[in-house]
Parts: structure tokens; sequence; C-alpha cells
């Protein structure tokens, strides 16, 4: 009886252990100075058109290995990401308001939090601002991509982890993420 | 003597068949299969496909595959698969004014699975989730939800995933829009 018990509770804390250590995971990202919290800017529940995209370190990692022998260069800068998160969905004019004015606080906490602006667009109905988060060693540490397009779409890009301007060309062109080719600083 | 072996054969064939984690599929499989037709209202829903091959049907596949002479690449590919389910439905009389719509309690269910959804896309007509549940740098299960207007496709595929993608990257390159295709 002592040893089924005693069995029981090194299984039940092993199975804490690795909850604990999958949710510290979680965590660690969003602790991360590149990661931006999008909670704030919700996804329209009528949108007609969403795509969500959320690739973690594991599987950036994974992906990095087994495309080594294909595209060395593609898979150096994979394996040094954490997190590429993109949302998209359609837009109707009924929605833009609200999510302008959402769009503004999450750029108030950029700009408080030392993100750089590097592009900034504002036409009559597209609006395109891309911010970088540095480090002291003066590699990209956050990349955040916000697009309106009042009559189309709403895009959201955040990749967290250490890149270069190449690099982030690089996965633009391999992921068909149109906003991050060509970027130049 | 020919009896004998078409009984040999026949055991060998309800053996595998009786083997957990063949043929029928799994109970999670089914639960999402259901909640996703829950959601759909008064639709009708029939069964065209629905199949879980686990390691004993797969074994006698990689037998007779081997027996049979079979192309190399797929017998690399049978070898590094340990479980298929796969769930093709038909649905019938969906409500076009309702968007069609995967539940979330499907993302959570499979979470505490260990799976995490890596792409959840949703147009007017379809709606399209993949999972993937990693060990370390292994990839160790694929999940794929698929919803359209007239069919529901799930597939859930378990093995040494990351070997069957080495390979399809090998053979298709990795080239913009075919990775994608991957």
């Amino acid at each position: 009886m002592k040893k089924t018990l005693y069995l029981f509770t090194c299984v039940l804390s092993l199975c804490l252990l690795v909850s604990v250590v999958k949710a510290g995971d979680d965590d660690e990202i969003k602790k991360h100075p590149g990661y931006v919290d999008f909670s704030s800017i919700d996804i329209p529940g009528d949108a007609e058109e969403t795509v969500e995209i959320s690739i973690k370190g594991p599987v950036l990692k994974f992906v990095a290995n087994i495309t080594r022998d294909e595209d060395r260069s593609l898979s150096r800068v994979l394996a040094q990401l954490l997190l590429i998160r993109v949302n998209t969905f359609s837009l109707d004019h009924s929605d833009t308001k609200n999510l302008h004015n959402n769009i503004k606080k999450v750029e108030s906490k950029l700009e408080k939090d030392k993100w750089e602006k590097i592009v900034r667009v504002s036409k009559r109905d597209e609006r395109v601002n891309i911010y970088v988060k540095m480090n002291k060693k003066d590699r990209i540490e956050g990349l955040v991509v916000m697009v309106i397009d009042d009559d189309d779409e709403a895009v959201f890009i955040n990749i967290v982890g250490e890149a270069d301007w190449e690099t982030l060309d690089k996965i633009g062109r391999k992921f068909d993420i149109d906003e991050l080719e060509d970027l130049e600083y | 003597m020919e009896r004998k072996y078409l009984s040999v054969v026949l055991l060998i064939c309800l053996t595998a068949c009786l083997l957990p984690g063949c043929v029928f599929i799994s109970r999670d499989f089914r639960f999402t299969k259901e909640l996703i037709i829950s959601e759909l209202g008064e639709a009708e829903v029939e069964t065209e496909f629905q199949l879980q091959v686990g390691s004993g049907l797969l074994s006698l596949g990689k037998f007779a595959a081997s027996v049979a002479d079979v192309d190399r690449n797929t017998m690399e590919y049978l070898r590094d698969i340990r479980n298929v389910q796969v769930g093709v439905y038909k649905l019938y009389d969906i409500d076009r004014n309702k968007p069609l719509k995967i539940p979330d309690r499907i993302a959570k269910n499979l979470a505490r699975k260990g799976y995490e959804p890596i792409i959840k896309t949703k147009e007017k007509n379809s709606a399209t989730w993949i999972f993937t549940k990693m060990r370390g740098k292994r990839l160790e299960s694929l999940y794929v939800i698929s919803l359209e207007q007239h069919e529901l496709v799930l597939v859930e595929v378990k093995g040494r995933l990351e070997r069957i993608l080495q390979k399809a990257i090998r053979e298709k390159g990795l080239e913009k829009g075919k990775f994608v295709n991957i």
C-alpha cells in the first residue's frame, strides 16, 4: 500500500512538473521583449475570412532541422526565432473605427516600451505601421507589422527572436508574407 | 491444404483488426467529429470513409508492400508512420446563412492532449485547422480538420513525421509556394 502511494505521488509530481514547465515555456515567450500582446485586437466574429498562424520555438526548431540540408541559411534563421505569429482578417467599414482605436492602444504601448517605428504609411483607406525592437547588440529581437486596409483586410504580424533585415526578408519570401519582403532599415 | 492457408490468412487479418488502435476510430476522434457536426444544426451527415490504421494493420501493410515489391519511397514513408486516423463525412442541408465554424472547444480538447494549433484559416465556405504535437525536436503527431459546405475531413497521423517531411522537402524543394504545398 505504501509503495503504491509512493509511486502514485511520484507520477503525480512528474505530471505537475511537466505541466508547470510547459506553462513556463509560454510565459517565457510572453516575457520576451520582442513579444507583443495583440489580445486587445479582437478578430470580428463575423469576419468572412481569417487566418491565424502561430508557430512557436519547438516547431520552428523542427522546421530548421528538416530544412538544414536544403537551405542552410533559412535553417539557421529559423533556429534562432522563438515565435512567428500572423493574424489576418477581412474587414468591413463597421469594424474599422473600433479597430483603429485598439491599434492606437497597442502603438502607445509599443512606443512606451521603446520600440522604433521604421515604416509609417497613412493613406485615405490604408494604414501601415512597422515597429522593431532592437537589443543592445543592435540586433532585432522583435518585429511588429500592422496593416489596415479599410475596404479589405487587417494584418498583424509579430516575430519574436533574434534576426536581421536579411533574415526577415528571407522569412517573408519563404512564407509568402508580402509585408516582410524588401524591408530595409 | 488450401483451406488451411485461407484459415491462416483470415486469422492474421482478424488479429490485425483486433489489435488496439486498428480499424475503429478512437473516442477522441469521434468526439471531435460529433462536436463539429453538432454546430452545423440540422445538417445531415453521411460517413463516406472512416478508419483507423494502427500499428498492427500498418505492420501487415508493410509486409504486404515488401512482398508486392512496392516502390522504395512508399516503403520508407510507411516505416515512419505509427498510426493514422481518417474520417471523411459528406454533409447535406447545411444552413448557408450560418457561417461554417470549427468550435473552440476542439482546440481546448486537443490542447489537453498536447496538441498546439499552428494554422487556423476560415473563408466564406470553409475552415481549416492544423495542429502539431512535438516531442522535443521531433514532430510526433499532426492533426488536420477541414470543414467545407459539403464535406468534413479529419486526419490524425502519428509517427516519425519529421522524417517524412524531410523526404518531401528533399523531393519538392523549398521554393516559395512549394513550401506551403508540402
